[in-house]
């Protein structure tokens, strides 16, 4: 027995999960999974618990979803606002991420290639939802004002956030979703260009443009308001 | 400075000015997730990813995939092969100490943890029934039961003298063979059943735990009550009863046709034999069975052996690896159970149904266990008798969501999506003020669920019950109590910052005013940005200020 087969035994010993023996014939499953016993689930590192889910561990799925859910959901809502559909998208973007883990390769990170496929629903959807605005109940907008503030600073807020996320439904889904990565999330060019999957002067480009359409469709309705506010520089102004 | 520069400045401070607007805003409306939200969204995942699997299963078992199934059949057999030739060269002649489990779907019928050998292992087992399916499976070497779905069951234990199971929810018939003694103890909602040999039934549903007996006596433990009560031969213990009652005709129907499965079993194993409850064993099944048992013990199972399972839904095929086999006539036809029936609605008849309460599964049976196709196919899933609930509730009609929620519970109370409806059914029963009924469904959600964060959510949600204006002083203080444990149990947990405040405002009101500036320092330790650190302060300034007793 050579020396290469003492190893794949001993990787293939009792407490290895049989799931895992069964997997043994996809040969990337063997050099992908890390030869240790099972850990708590905290203890597991993303690559470890997606080597687990692709050999058809349901409590893996679990642990990825706990483990990333939040941010996801945390991510969404910046991109497409207080959107009821909410839980939907992020079902949608965890079923993608969990049917295509067997081809995920590992050049970036999980949390990488979670939000790859969170720009990409969010950039569906947001291109589906252009011709009905998005309605804010007065339950969310309540949940989102600050419970511990006047009567006038809340009506304030509902009203600054509505008109937000009307002037942000106005902007191109591309747009908007490299200006809300950029200017909201203050992330870096390069970071926006690989979670959008385009270049860095494209994504440059659709921040500026953004920009540009957000600060004309403010000072539009500024004016519009009565508040006199100067008129801003735009492309389009 | 030119009117150009000046407009250009007013212009560039209105456009940062708007960004930075904007950009707040949006940061504003990120609200959290929540525990209810998330294990929504898990539950409503798992079922979607269960339904992929499903699909994946009967795609690679398709006629039009021959030539892969071919494929993977010899690429199996040449791996198993080299694997089985290794394993043998490395190991030699000495026995595999883990026996290898059949692959199971997510979710449908999933069995969690590894296997091991059948005397010394203590890990848990997790089993999960989907609705209208029945599985048999041995417990050790002297359990044999059959689960009926939906149905969710924990192996704790599984030794010579202990097999430790928790039925979660379902209907659960064993038969025990104790005479070498040891005990099996079965953990249901609200009851405990000790056994020591014996012919049994336990259901879990959402109308509570009742155990039914058709031969022996089994000692049952409720949560309710200190002492323990026995039920004797054909009688049933609700667990929310004072005593036993008469066994029901269809659970001595379904006691019995487990029975005569396992004694048919028994016919054609291999040697001929199985353990049989019924004293005095024939000096031919002494011998028998103690072959049997020599014969096990060297085989080393593991805690559990999932024997077979029977799908009866059309469109739910079989979980892989593990066999499927057509349901006998006799049994099918004692059992009668239809795909949406089962725990929640248990046929047994054993516990008893408020008048108000749909009819009983048992009334209007179909005969000899058959499904009318059309009827199990149009049957809701979870997922969208939980959405008709949240379309209800959107319309803020209480009474429909309601309907919908408890549909949800009965139905599929294995799976994940009832744990919440059962904690949105608490919430409307809030509502309505119920607090009897929210109590209950909080109770429940909070000791069974699957969902770590759900259960938490509950525990905390139940503990509030107990708090608040116009509630008894003693009300007040089991509240608190239950608070107190709350932290000590979830320690950091999300609620934290606001059992807290609760603790201080309620010390406060008490005067105690060395409780409140113990709290009211952690509290602004802990959560410094926290909504109740102002007021926190505040409450122990007063204190600090107030004259000492």
């Amino acid at each position: 027995v050579s020396v290469a087969g003492l190893g794949l035994f001993t990787w293939l010993a009792p407490p290895v999960p049989p799931k895992v023996v069964a997997a043994v014939m996809g040969v990337a499953m063997m050099t992908r999974l890390p030869a240790r016993h099972r850990r708590h689930d905290e203890q597991r590192g993303d690559a470890e618990l997606i080597a687990w889910a692709v050999g058809g561990d349901p409590s893996a799925f679990d642990a990825l979803y706990r483990r990333h859910v939040d941010a996801v959901w945390s991510r969404l809502t910046r991109l497409v606002g207080p959107d009821p559909d909410r839980e939907d998208l992020t079902q949608q973007i965890f079923m993608e991420v969990f049917g295509g883990l067997s081809r995920f390769r590992g050049d970036a990170s999980f949390r990488t290639y979670l939000g790859q496929v969170a720009v990409h629903v969010a950039c569906d959807h947001l291109g589906r939802r252009r011709r009905r605005p998005l309605a804010i109940s007065a339950e969310l907008m309540d949940t989102l004002s600050a419970s511990d503030a006047s009567p006038e600073a809340r009506a304030e807020q509902r009203q600054r956030l509505h008109l937000t996320w009307t002037v942000l439904d106005r902007v191109k889904p591309k747009k908007r979703i490299a200006f809300i990565l950029r200017t909201v999330e203050e992330m870096s060019l390069e970071e926006v260009a690989e979670l959008v999957g385009a270049s860095v002067s494209t994504v440059a480009k659709r921040v500026k443009h953004a920009e540009d359409e957000v600060v004309r469709l403010l000072a539009q309705r500024t004016r519009d308001s009565g508040e006199g506010r100067p008129r801003p520089r735009g492309r389009q102004s | 400075m030119s009117a150009g520069d000046r407009r250009k400045g007013a212009d560039d401070a209105f456009r940062a000015g708007a960004l930075e607007s904007v950009k707040e805003a949006v940061r504003a409306t990120d609200d959290s997730l929540g525990d209810v939200r998330r294990a929504r969204i898990g539950a409503r995942l798992a079922e979607r990813l269960a339904v992929t699997n499903e699909k994946r299963t009967i795609g690679l078992f398709d006629w039009r995939g021959r030539a892969r199934r071919a494929w993977l059949t010899a690429a199996t057999a040449g791996a198993v092969a080299l694997v089985a030739a290794g394993v043998a060269v490395w190991r030699g002649a000495a026995p595999s100490p883990a026996t290898p489990q059949p692959a199971s779907p997510f979710p449908a019928a999933s069995r969690v943890g590894a296997g091991g050998p059948a005397a010394t292992s203590a890990r848990a087992e997790h089993i999960e029934v989907p609705a209208g399916t029945r599985v048999r499976a041995r417990l050790g070497d002297r359990a044999r039961t059959t689960l009926v779905g939906p149905a969710i069951i924990d192996v704790l234990t599984s030794t010579s003298d202990l097999i430790d199971v928790r039925l979660v929810s379902g209907t659960l018939l064993a038969e025990y063979d104790g005479r070498r003694g040891g005990l099996l103890r079965v953990r249901a909602p609200a009851a405990t059943v000790e056994v020591v040999g014996t012919l049994f039934g336990v259901e879990a549903g959402v109308r509570g735990t009742a155990v039914s007996v058709a031969h022996g006596v089994v000692r049952v433990t409720r949560d309710a009550a200190a002492r323990p009560i026995l039920v004797g031969a054909l009688q049933t213990l609700a667990a929310d009863e004072a005593g036993p009652r008469p066994i029901s005709a269809p659970m001595r129907d379904h006691l019995e046709a487990h029975q005569s499965e396992g004694e048919a079993r028994g016919a054609h194993d291999s040697d001929g034999t199985r353990p049989d409850p019924e004293p005095p064993p024939t000096p031919r099944r002494k011998a028998g069975a103690a072959s049997r048992h020599t014969k096990e013990s060297a085989l080393a199972q593991p805690p559990v052996v999932l024997a077979k399972i029977e799908s009866r839904s059309p469109d739910r095929p079989p979980a892989p690896g593990l066999a499927a086999e057509p349901v006998p006539p006799s049994a099918a036809s004692a059992t009668g159970l239809t795909a949406g029936e089962g725990a929640g609605t248990p046929s047994g008849g054993a516990t008893a149904a408020p008048p108000s309460e749909p009819p009983r599964a048992d009334s209007g049976r179909p005969p000899a266990g058959a499904v009318p196709p059309e009827r199990a196919a149009a049957a809701p899933s979870a997922s969208q008798l939980y959405r008709a609930a949240e379309t209800a509730m959107q319309r803020r009609d209480r009474a429909g969501a309601r309907q919908h929620l408890a549909r949800v519970v009965a139905e599929f109370p294995g799976d994940r999506l009832a744990e919440v409806a059962r904690y949105e059914l608490a919430q409307i029963a809030l509502a309505d003020g119920h607090r009897g009924a929210a109590a209950r469904d909080l109770e429940t959600v909070a000791a069974a669920s699957r969902d770590p964060a759900l259960r938490r959510a509950a525990a905390f949600a139940r503990c509030r019950l107990d708090l608040g204006p116009g509630l008894s002083a003693a009300r007040t203080a089991a509240g608190i109590r239950c608070l107190q444990n709350f932290r000590s149990a979830n320690p950091g947990a999300a609620e934290d910052a606001e059992v807290l405040a609760l603790l201080i405002a309620h010390a406060s009101q008490q005067a105690q005013c060395g409780s409140v500036v113990r709290l009211a320092d952690e509290y602004v330790r802990r959560y410094p940005a926290g909504a109740f650190a102002a007021e926190a302060a505040r409450r122990k300034h007063t204190c600090a200020r107030a004259p000492a007793p």
